[in-house]
């Protein structure tokens, strides 16, 4: 984390590091990574021994005790909780032409969650929405691979032209427990619609959802007037359109009501949504990410 | 299909504009953006295909060709002929004699008319040529036969009043004779009068809205019969009205004479005033009428003239005692020569002739009249029945206006009528008894002839009476009627030939003008005019003018609706069709707000 880079600059990161710092001191937080539970588990750690009763696993009877008393003791051991962190990039133009600096605060976005999955212990994975869900390198654990991360991250080309709504139809986490995906998308596609039925299916994952919603303030409120030609940043489409303060208003309703449509259904489906306009702080748009995550993590 | 206004097709040009706006159409720089869905669902319903657009910018192309060449076409004001035979030219003939300065409302009779000519013009093809006559008592072609309408309208801007009384007959026979060369003419007349001859003549009369006309319709200073150093003037007026009206006479700038005159409409109403201004000096006759419309009528300015005397040849076998005691009385005025027969001789210098009991073979051309008393059988020319002498008591008057019996009491008189004058139509009976005429008068060549068939020694009442030296001087006046006077009064419209370079007026508000005329002095305005050693008085005078026509007006609005009705304006059509190509080509290409 030394080294500068474009996005990664030093002074981002150290102001990533003091954020960290302050986290730290934040007792729900600490509850991510390793964790000892109340709850049993089935891990080699031993916790504790009580009297067998009908029904326990006879496996886990401590013979050495039964020699000594006479009286069967089963062996209680650690219920070790780890979790699998998966960030979902969007890679479509969409998040690079225009305005860059969606696709600059999806990165760091995606950094800053990485580093605290890792000084937590947890595994860290990224997968890139582009015309398909593509993994972008295995699952990392351990805070030494952050540096990695990062080269990984600089390297993703934005040049795909894909729909996210499609693409994360076809995300699977895999079978390694229990996890959380936090999902960097201005969520934009071919149709609005699918992306609000996607959003559905995504509830059905067994996993914590998270999904930050980052749009240029431009995309809420576009201030073109009169008669304009255009062009989707994806694919050749055009379109003239003549536009007045009415049908901006139009416009503007429109993409409120897909955006609280998306709000919706994700509350419906326990999924954490939070909008991240670019001229949001990066600091305020992640302390608010983490301050919402904290009542998911405190479930467990 | 006629255009009446050909030269808005040169708006056609523009077409090449559009054309060249639609090749060479800049295309719109696209807008990138992330939310295209968002706006696709914003006009959803506005969703084409990329060949609907450009077969709707085709169209959109094609119908504003199609409006602009509707606009152009209206400008032109095309039009079709429908019904009877259109004419193929129009003279219009324009009176501007004085009458047409009537006032009516703020305006005058001929400025309106001229406004209603513009609109009828503006109802005919523009291929239709049109000519302007300006007619007053001479015609003047304002514009020939021209199919500039600016041109023309122009000619008619030109077109004032002239203090210059009317007659139509000279404009009409031009504009007959320009419309010549063209199948079908028409020839408009703007005038407050009609005139007879209805051929083809399409009359634009005007009626003045209210008000009426009081003139001075004939006016003349002329010396005493019997006090020859005293000046009298002779007034006639007339009005459209019965109206009441105020004379003044002006001498030499102060006012002399003031009199009230209650009017009767058509009437002629007359006077005889006295003056006393000196020789050389102006008198202004000046009537002021409330409501009166026409100025150019109420005044008359006059120069006292110097004393001219006539030479007058009386030439008699027996010269009557009575006859001679009443010439003696206009020594004044007239050098009398008495002759026999035997000393006359064509040779005799003399104005007017006296020929008594005698009638030369041959009047010499040099006279201005010939005053015939006890007339021979012989004359000719003339009838003359001598009849056994007959006691006439009175006379029966003939021509109560004559001028002849101006200042004679004819009632009083008692006359031996001697014969019977008669003749051709040039001779008017002025007295007349039981058995025809005993005293005529008329023109024959030029010449004045007044015949007495009466024998003063023996009529009861009249040498001894003033009548009948009053009824010599007006007969040698008579005779005489541009040598009475150095100073005579012409009526306006007149030409005076002369040889000088100038022309010098004084007008009756004591103006003076000097204008360049060679030649001849057109008499077109009211004043004092001088020209050389020529001089005199130019007025109105006419009755005429006086007298405006009280006629029954052409409708000249709906005259110019017929005109129109003769073409069917496809203008209104045009427009019709243009709005309605507006309307279908924003509803087929904009009105989703997509091109």
């Amino acid at each position: 984390m030394t080294e500068e880079s474009e996005i990664f600059d030093a002074e981002f990161l150290a102001s990533l590091r003091r954020l960290f710092v302050r986290l730290q001191q934040k007792r729900p937080l600490q509850k991510h990574g390793v964790q000892l539970t109340s709850s049993q588990g089935s891990s080699r750690e031993f916790k504790d021994r009580r009297s067998y009763v009908s029904g326990d696993d006879y496996r886990n009877i401590d013979w050495h005790l039964f020699a000594r008393f006479e009286r069967l003791y089963i062996r209680l051991f650690e219920n070790i909780q780890e979790y699998h962190v998966h960030v979902l990039i969007d890679t479509s133009l969409s998040m690079s032409q225009l305005y860059p600096e969606k696709r600059i605060i999806a990165l760091r976005a995606a950094l800053a969650l990485a580093y605290l999955a890792l000084c937590n212990n947890h595994r860290v994975s990224f997968h890139l929405l582009g015309e398909q869900v593509e993994r972008l390198m295995p699952p990392l654990k351990g805070q030494g691979h952050i540096h990695k991360i990062i080269q990984q991250l600089e390297q993703i080309s934005y040049d795909t032209v894909g729909d996210p709504a499609q693409a994360l139809r076809r995300f699977r986490p895999g079978r390694d427990g229990k996890g959380m995906f936090f999902l960097c998308s201005d969520l934009l596609g071919d149709d609005p619609e699918a992306m609000v039925d996607t959003m559905r299916t995504l509830g059905s994952l067994p996993l914590d959802g998270h999904v930050i919603h980052i749009l240029s303030p431009e995309e809420m409120d576009p201030t073109l007037q009169g008669s304009v030609l255009l062009q989707a940043v994806e694919g050749d489409e055009q379109r003239r359109v003549y536009l007045n303060a009415q049908e901006i208003e139009q416009y503007k309703r429109l993409v409120e009501d897909w955006q609280e449509q998306i709000r919706s259904v994700a509350r419906s489906r326990r999924i954490d949504y939070l909008y991240w306009p670019t001229d949001l702080p990066f600091d305020q748009g992640l302390l608010e990410m983490l301050e919402r995550g904290q009542g998911l993590v405190g479930q467990h | 299909m006629n255009l009446l206004m050909p030269s808005a097709l040169w708006f056609l040009l523009s077409i090449a504009a559009i054309i060249v706006l639609y090749v060479v159409r800049r295309r719109a720089k696209p807008v990138p953006v992330t939310t295209l869905p968002f706006f696709k669902l914003l006009h959803k319903h506005l969703a084409e295909s990329p060949w609907m657009r450009r077969l709707k910018r085709l169209l959109s192309f094609l119908l504003s060709v199609l409006i602009v060449l509707g606009v152009i076409f209206a400008l032109a004001k095309p039009i079709s002929e429908i019904g009877e035979e259109q004419p193929q030219a129009v003279v219009i003939v324009v009176d501007r004699s004085a009458s047409m300065a009537a006032r009516s409302d703020s305006s005058t009779i001929l400025e309106l008319g001229l406004q209603k000519i513009k609109n009828a013009l503006s109802a005919i093809p523009a291929q239709v040529p049109v000519a302007i006559i300006a007619s007053d008592i001479q015609p003047e072609v304002m514009s020939p036969m021209s199919t500039d309408r600016l041109a023309v309208v122009y000619a008619l801007e030109q077109i004032k009043a002239q203090s210059i009384p009317g007659n139509h007959h000279h404009a009409l026979t031009l504009a007959k004779h320009l419309s010549q060369e063209y199948k079908r003419t028409e020839i408009w007349l703007l005038s407050d009068e009609i005139h007879e001859d209805k051929s083809n003549i399409v009359p634009f009369t005007i009626k003045r809205s209210a008000g009426h006309n009081a003139g001075i319709t004939a006016c003349a200073l002329r010396r005493k019969p019997q006090e020859r150093n005293q000046l009298e003037a002779f007034v006639e007026l007339q009005a459209t009205d019965n109206v009441s009206v105020k004379l003044e006479i002006i001498e030499d700038g102060n006012l002399t004479t003031l009199r009230a005159i209650d009017l009767i409409a058509g009437e002629r109403h007359r006077l005889l005033l006295p003056v006393s201004a000196g020789v050389g000096e102006h008198i202004a006759f000046q009537i002021h009428s409330e409501g009166d419309v026409l100025a150019s009528d109420d005044q008359v300015l006059l120069k006292v003239p110097q004393k001219n005397t006539l030479e007058v040849a009386w030439v008699s076998k027996n010269a009557d005692g009575f006859t001679g005691l009443a010439l003696a009385t206009l020594a004044q005025d007239f050098s009398i020569k008495q002759l026999t027969p035997d000393q006359w001789s064509p040779k005799v210098k003399a104005d007017i002739l006296i020929a008594d009991q005698w009638y030369p073979k041959e009047v010499p051309a040099h006279l201005s009249g010939v005053l015939v008393l006890n007339p021979p059988e012989t004359i000719s020319g003339l009838r003359i029945d001598h009849i056994k002498p007959q006691i006439v008591s009175p006379p029966r008057v003939q021509q109560q206006a004559h001028a002849l019996l101006f200042g004679v009491n004819s009632p009083r008189l008692s006359l031996a009528q001697t014969a019977i004058i008669s003749g051709d139509d040039w001779l008017q009976p002025v007295w007349a008894g039981d058995s025809g005429a005993l005293m005529s008068a008329g023109i024959r060549h030029n010449q004045r002839i007044v015949v007495m068939g009466f024998d003063p020694t023996r009529s009861p009442e009249l040498a001894m009476t003033t009548s009948y030296p009053s009824l010599l001087a007006n007969a040698l006046y008579w005779c005489a009627p541009n040598h009475a006077e150095e100073f005579p009064v012409y009526s306006c419209g007149e030409l005076i030939s002369h040889e000088s370079d100038s022309a010098h007026w004084i007008m009756a508000d004591d103006k003076e003008v000097t204008i360049e005329q060679r030649q001849h002095l057109l008499l077109d305005r009211i004043g004092i005019w001088q020209v050389g050693e020529q001089s005199g008085s130019s007025a109105l005078l006419s009755a005429q003018e006086t007298l405006l026509p009280n006629l029954a007006v052409t409708d000249i609005d709906k005259k110019t609706a017929d005109i129109a009705s003769h073409f069917i304006d496809w203008s209104h059509l045009l427009v019709l069709i243009v709005l309605a190509i507006m309307v279908i080509e924003a509803w087929a290409c904009h009105r989703k707000g997509v091109f």
